[in-house]
């Protein structure tokens, strides 16, 4: 197995002298048999490119890597192919997972007058995602065992206080009963009342509390796509945020919805609930805030055409011009000298001698984030 | 005896009492000597905390009121520190030549000093008394220079020994 060969080239050439060791000039790890090609399906290579501007005698960084496999009732729709990386002169350089499975390249260098760079290539294959709510169920019986990790509050998605009462009004009001209606129920409710917030620097922090208690309920994807999931918990339904980036336009005309070759600044969060005899339905009221806002100047109504298709697509499906890395809250990055975890894992992060690189800031960081689509 | 804050109309300040849960603790990076500092750097004067970034636009609108706060009560023996939230230096650098500031600048690379503090949105200003415990914030912008606010800041105890 691919895999366990490239930890086993790691665990052969420990690479912790205090001279300038390198890693094995190229690393893969190949998570997948082949590329799918028919059926709909899209290949794209991502590539990441960190030289850190701040060099100093520790550098780190953790570069999020794409869900090897990620699949509703419907099918699979992400499949990671391939992953390279080659980090010249790094300490360290290997594959690591964090706090709820969250996949990651961490590498290490302690060479302050040589360069610190990696290059990081994911293959990935992706297709469209859309589950029939309107069908018979067909499958997707979690047990409430498996499901009570996507039921419990987290720092930043509190179900109590003001979200478990706003959850149990919206739902109230809906006069919502089964799962499907109280997401639906919750999703309507954030596309009519929320707004994306331009401001708002990079995906939002996810603090869903300070949404609602902002006075404004602006936000962008982690903000509201993260109230989504907090609102749905504190109904009682199971959700969780999908943390990715998007890799290329929107097939369906949307420019608000979609980015292609450079994608350093195109991370977004989409969203899921739980529905038993449907599995993992997937959601996205926050890119219907974005189309309202950023598709046309001056912003669209919610009674334009373009919107009300949004709306309608993204209560069940994605475009599959997006790939996700995990569903992690909370993250710690293992070795970070950091005492606090993280959000989430959706960014380049790292860490000098002198403190934590902006993960928001690619130019200082820096990094620089590639997406290509390629034909097999 | 708490000073007069709430006599002051809150809405000419929107400075209110500041009572954390716990003892604030600053831990930052001085941008230009690279040195560490914590609040004991600022003892036996008072001290205003603003907290702020280069790509927050409400932070940029009220740093000129606060460049002529410093200038009025600087000779009082106020300390003013503007505390970056979380961004890398040649960033904060470039907007330094464009914006002055008038005070310390301090770099928070961990993000972990405003979250601690109680802070939700920037910017965020925070006011200690001379022996470093905390008096009052305000969050979101504010006209430093009205006299209102100024008024208001003279009549905190900031005077306090430790």
């Amino acid at each position: 197995m691919q895999r366990r060969h490239f930890l086993s080239l790691s665990a052969a050439a420990p690479l912790l002298g205090a001279t300038a060791a390198t890693l094995p000039a190229f690393a893969a790890a190949r998570t997948a048999p082949a590329t799918p090609a028919a059926d709909g399906w899209r290949s794209y290579d991502i590539t990441t490119q960190v030289d850190l501007a701040e060099r100093t005698g520790l550098g780190r960084v953790w570069v999020p890597l794409p869900a090897q496999q990620l699949a509703g009732t419907e099918g699979t729709y992400q499949r990671l192919v391939d992953t390279r990386f080659d980090a010249p002169g790094a300490k360290q350089a290997r594959i690591v997972e964090g706090t709820g499975g969250a996949r990651m390249l961490m590498v290490e260098w302690a060479d302050a007058n040589a360069p610190q760079q990696v290059t990081l290539v994911n293959r990935v294959a992706l297709r469209d995602r859309a589950t029939d709510l309107g069908a018979a169920p067909r499958g997707g019986n979690a047990t409430p065992e498996q499901l009570r990790a996507w039921l419990r509050p987290t720092e930043f998605k509190p179900t109590d206080g003001i979200v478990g009462e706003t959850a149990r009004k919206i739902v109230a009001d809906a006069g919502a009963r089964t799962d499907i209606e109280k997401a639906k129920a919750v999703y309507d409710w954030i596309v009519a009342n929320c707004h994306r917030e331009g401001s708002v620097r990079g995906c939002g922090t996810g603090d869903v509390k300070y949404v609602l208690t902002s006075g404004n309920l602006g936000g962008k994807c982690a903000d509201l796509n993260g109230l989504f999931v907090a609102l749905a918990r504190a109904n009682g339904v199971p959700a969780r945020d999908v943390y990715g980036v998007r890799v290329d336009d929107s097939a369906r005309g949307y420019k608000s919805m979609g980015k292609s070759g450079d994608i350093s600044r195109a991370q977004h969060c989409r969203a899921e609930f739980y529905a038993q005899g449907y599995g993992w339905v997937p959601v996205d009221p926050a890119d219907v805030r974005k189309v309202m806002l950023e598709e046309e100047k001056g912003g669209l109504a919610a009674t334009d055409a373009r919107v009300r298709a949004a709306n309608a697509m993204l209560f069940g499906a994605w475009e599959s011009n997006w790939l996700g890395y995990n569903n992690a809250e909370d993250v710690r990055l293992p070795g970070s000298r950091q005492g606090s975890p993280i959000a989430f894992l959706m960014y380049p992060n790292g860490e000098t001698a002198k403190g934590r690189l902006d993960s928001l800031d690619p130019a200082s960081f820096k990094y620089v984030i590639q997406s290509k689509r390629v034909s097999a | 005896m708490w000073p007069p804050l709430h006599a002051q109309p809150a809405a000419a300040t929107g400075l209110d009492r500041w009572r954390p849960a716990r003892p604030p603790r600053l831990e930052a990076t001085d941008l230009q000597t690279e040195q560490a500092r914590t609040l004991a750097d600022f003892a036996g004067r008072p001290l205003l905390v603003n907290v702020w970034a280069t790509w927050c636009g409400p932070c940029r609108v009220e740093m000129p009121s606060l460049n002529t706060l410093a200038q009025q009560l600087a000779p009082q023996g106020w300390q003013f520190v503007a505390l970056n939230h979380g961004e890398m230096p040649e960033r904060v650098r470039r907007f330094l030549a464009e914006v002055p500031i008038h005070g310390t600048v301090l770099l928070d690379r961990s993000q972990s000093v405003f979250k601690a503090w109680g802070g939700q949105a920037l910017p965020a200003t925070f006011v200690f008394d001379g022996a470093g415990r905390p008096l009052a914030w305000a969050e979101g912008e504010r006209d430093w220079a009205a006299p209102a606010m100024v008024a208001a800041l003279r009549g905190l105890p900031v005077a306090r020994a430790a």
